[in-house]
């Protein structure tokens, strides 16, 4: 019963945002404010039945009333809370009301924060476009993904939690990246309104910006989480497969940096403007597009093309919410011409515009290399398939180019560089690059790839620092303050181009994992008995002992080995395999010791009734740096979207800082 | 039944939040959502001087065709004097 | 350098020159670079999606060349050599049976009637060699979901 009630406040959801969608642009249209008062209480009234039928949805789900379908395929009955909870997003139908819910908060929040005389213009179409795109997935839940479908009768026992996904990471994982598509709609909807009300985008620009990075931490903090749960759960030492999936997210994140860059140049120089506009609208079809090749089914890594009639759906609104916003943008292109040009290479905006058409060039990479098995079949009646090593020989080199401009555009200066200003600031860093690989090719590691690698991470860094410096040392010079007290400061007053280095710094960090642990990673495999000792790799590992245990959940097999260092340091590690009663399946965990020079990462492969037991042993240098450096992005993320500390008026022209 | 009774009062107060501020409408200000240009051109009815807005054809007040009319005299303007040719007044307000 | 950034330049003279060819030709040569980067990677990246019949009627050409594979994996064939880690199996599919091997831990998945695409070269004695094998949650899982979750 209560689940009917969820499904007609979707229902009601789809009417009032519908509504809310028509009424906006007729308001607005034929200036009649009543009927844009009606579609603002039709725009709270949709949110209200969504957050209701979200309620429900969670009530269900703690109540574990198994006769609605999506609770019975998601819990069981000794699902611990944590998991019933996160089962909410867990399948498709969840994580599409999850996605709406997302959506109609933050419309709530622009319906509250967009009041100020300046956004009147826009904020009739910014409301009407979020609540379009909310209608569109109301309706994908009334119809073909309704999570309140009901079976015939109430099993005693739901399927629960696929064990492999019974892992922190999985709890957080979905949602983040779902916040992060459905947080893309708004800036898309800014440039949309930006289009039909006629209003210079310089204008309104400046408030997207806050979007976009919230947006794009979401987004950064789900690829990360899911590349270390791959880490520590798949258990093959791995953290990227480039499957589909991975790609759908990544896709839209590198258009979306490109977005922010844009945007930074449109706010600087009022250049960029179509880019700018063009990069928000397909940040947000990628986001749509990831979501449907998510939870849809139909790009696969073994059976491709299991057709349902949500793909058709989302291929419908894709192709119209593209194509509409696109055509619309190109018909009122003049509002979006440049005012004057590029003035030369040799500037931070060409900079930011190579760098742009790099990460579209990359995106662009992976969703062709996604869609292929796609394409071939559609040309040639036959699936080819494309493996990893097609994305390293492609990706890898633009990504390599990306990063060197990371160390040469900071110190481009706006609109025309000198050769010789550029060499002046680029001696210290290149010199340190150098110094890098010699000391590299000196201690015998010579590999290409991690020469090229180190020594650009190098002279990257080396740069970014020199920023900060001199941007200290400038400080302390005019205000005569100590060195912290000049960094805290000049970092506090341009908390956007000082976010943005210490994101990239992030980034670098992230490259070291990637070269550290792509060239040097070391393999052994051998076999042990309980109580045997074995030096491996620089370690000493003892098998301790083997456990047979049984659990209500699942049959535990461990093997507890004690590992130790020569010097001193030692941990135990316990892998473990444990055979899940409720699905009959195999679930193996690793054990990982994680230091900054190296991951020592223990697989246990296989095992006999007494204990003889199968090890794999990976040596992974530098994996730690890339969760650090994960965390260092977000902080710089954090840094760059923090509001100014003098709250300006927002009537009060929002285009400056903060 | 139940929940048939609950749907249906959720779609009233949906309908009704919907259909208050329109019933409500003409008696509360309207603050029009215009564009925050300042309001300098608007005219004024030549006959009851009722403020009128750039794209309003007849006053709201009184029904006169809002076209360009003296203010002071009611004689039809071209629109580009500056004193009207009947009076003298001097014209304010440009479109 | 002053680093922080100004409001947009709307005070800068409008020059409207239209934007050199320089330019033009530079985001042409990006655009080259990574068209070139993505033909020349597919070479030797492809793996053609074949059933078991069609890798088998290619006979002698289909040595060596890279391949996938998917069928689904008949429990009585498997046996795992635990201590060297190599697994044998048959993957069957509707047009025939394929045995298998692959060098490496048992995966999680790994079960009778599980879902397999294997990637990798035919051997010259018949045998694949999977170089890679991806599996799919087993089909019990979903037959038991099927089979109580009848919809209304």
């Amino acid at each position: 019963m209560i689940a009917d009630i969820g499904y007609g406040a979707l229902l009601l959801a789809f009417l009032s945002a519908g509504y809310a969608a028509l009424a906006f642009v007729l308001g607005q249209r034929r200036r009649y404010p009543e009927l844009i008062r009606s579609a603002e209480n039709g725009f709270r009234m949709a949110a209200l039945w969504v957050a209701a039928s979200s309620l429900i949805m969670l009530y269900l789900l703690v109540s574990r009333d198994y006769q609605v379908r999506y609770v019975f395929e998601h819990v069981s009955n000794t699902l611990p809370l944590a998991y019933v909870l996160s089962a909410f997003w867990a399948g498709q139908e969840g994580s599409l009301l999850f996605w709406l819910l997302l959506v109609s908060m933050a419309g709530l929040v622009v319906l509250y924060s967009q009041r100020d005389a300046a956004a009147q213009p826009l904020r009739p179409y910014l409301l009407a476009t979020i609540a379009i795109v909310q209608t569109f997935m109301a309706l994908v839940l009334i119809l073909p993904s309704n999570p309140f479908a009901l079976l015939a009768n109430r099993p005693a026992d739901g399927l629960g939690l696929n064990p492999l996904l019974e892992n922190v990471g999985m709890i957080f994982h979905p949602p983040t990246l779902f916040i992060g598509y459905a947080l893309y709609t708004i800036p898309f909807a800014f440039v949309l309104a930006g289009i039909l009300s006629g209003q210079p985008s310089d204008a309104w620009m400046a408030r997207v910006r806050r979007w976009s990075l919230m947006a794009w931490l979401f987004l950064s903090i789900g690829i990360i989480l899911g590349a270390w749960w791959a880490y520590i759960e798949l258990g093959w030492g791995g953290y990227w497969a480039w499957d589909p999936v991975e790609n759908s997210s990544l896709i839209p994140w590198l258009v979306g940096t490109a977005a922010l860059h844009s945007a930074a140049v449109q706010s600087r120089r009022g250049i960029f403007r179509t880019w700018t506009a063009v990069l928000n609208i397909l940040t947000f079809g990628l986001c749509i597009f990831a979501t449907f090749v998510t939870r849809s089914g139909v790009i696969q890594s073994v059976h491709a093309f299991e057709r349902s009639s949500l793909g058709w759906y989302f291929a419908a609104f894709l192709a119209v919410a593209m194509a509409g916003s696109l055509g619309l943008l190109a018909a009122r292109r003049r509002a979006f011409a440049d005012n004057y040009a590029l003035e030369s290479y040799l500037s931070r905006e060409a900079g930011f515009l190579i760098g742009n058409l790099l990460l579209v060039g990359a995106a662009t990479v992976v969703f062709l290399g996604t869609i292929f098995p796609a394409i071939t079949e559609l040309f040639r009646g036959q699936q080819v398939a494309l493996d990893a090593g097609f994305y390293n020989r492609s990706f890898g080199p633009i990504g390599l180019a990306i990063i060197l401009l990371f160390g040469v555009c900071p110190v481009l200066l706006w609109r025309r560089t000198t050769l010789a200003q550029l060499a002046r600031r680029l001696i210290v860093p290149a010199a340190i690059a150098v110094l890098t690989i010699v000391v590299l090719i000196v201690i015998g590691r010579r590999e290409p790839i991690a020469l090229v690698g180190f020594g650009s991470v190098a002279f990257v860094a080396g740069n970014i620092l020199m920023e900060f410096g001199r941007g200290a040392l400038a400080r302390m010079r005019s205000a005569g303050e100590n060195p912290v007290t000049a960094l805290l400061r000049v970092v506090g007053r341009d908390r956007r181009r000082y976010g943005g280095l210490i994101v990239h710094l992030g980034v670098l960090l992230i490259v070291l994992g990637v070269v550290g642990s792509g060239v040097y990673k070391q393999e052994y495999q051998t076999v042990m008995k309980p109580g045997e000792t074995l030096d491996i790799a620089g370690y000493t590992v003892q098998y301790v002992q083997y456990v047979d245990q049984e659990l209500p959940d699942k049959q535990r097999f461990a093997t507890i080995l004690r590992v130790s260092r020569p010097n001193g340091a030692a941990r135990e590690l316990v892998p473990e395999k444990n055979f899940h009663w409720n699905v009959e399946q195999w679930v193996s965990e690793v054990a990982v010791w994680s230091r900054p020079a190296e991951d020592f990462y223990v697989i246990l492969a296989g095992l006999s009734s007494d204990g003889t037991a199968t090890f794999q042993f990976l040596q992974e240098p530098l994996m730690l740096w890339m969760w650090i450096g994960g965390g260092v992005m977000v902080l710089g993320t954090l840094l760059a979207w923090w509001p100014a500390g003098e709250r300006r008026r927002r009537s009060a022209s929002d285009t400056a800082e903060g | 039944m139940l929940p048939i009774i609950i749907f249906l009062l959720m779609a009233g107060l949906t309908v009704f939040m919907l259909v208050y501020p329109l019933w409500q409408g003409s008696s509360a200000a309207r603050p029009l959502p215009a564009a925050a240009a300042p309001r300098a051109s608007a005219g004024k009815c030549a006959t009851c001087g009722r403020a009128l807005e750039p794209d309003e054809r007849f006053c709201p007040q009184c029904g006169t065709p809002a076209g360009l009319r003296c203010p002071q005299c009611g004689r039809a303007l071209a629109g580009d004097e500056r004193f009207c040719p009947g009076c003298g007044t001097k014209l304010e307000g440009s479109r | 350098m002053t680093t922080e950034g100004r409001a947009h330049d709307m005070e800068m003279p409008a020059v409207s020159k239209p934007r050199p060819t320089k330019f033009i030709v530079g985001g042409f040569i990006i655009v080259a670079v990574v068209v070139y980067l993505i033909v020349s990677s597919l070479g030797g990246s492809t793996a053609y999606y074949l059933t078991v019949a069609e890798l088998r009627a290619k006979g002698p050409a289909a040595v060596g060349q890279k391949v996938r594979v998917s069928g689904v994996v008949d429990g009585a064939t498997i046996q795992y050599d635990q201590q060297n880690l190599i697994l044998r199996f048959d993957i069957v599919d509707n047009s025939g049976r394929l045995p298998v091997v692959y060098h490496g831990p048992r995966p999680d998945m790994f079960q009778d009637q599980a879902e397999a695409v294997v990637e990798g070269k035919l051997n010259a004695d018949g045998v694949f060699e999977a170089s890679n094998l991806l599996l799919k949650c087993p089909s019990k899982y979903e037959a038991a979901a099927t089979a109580t979750a009848s919809p209304r």
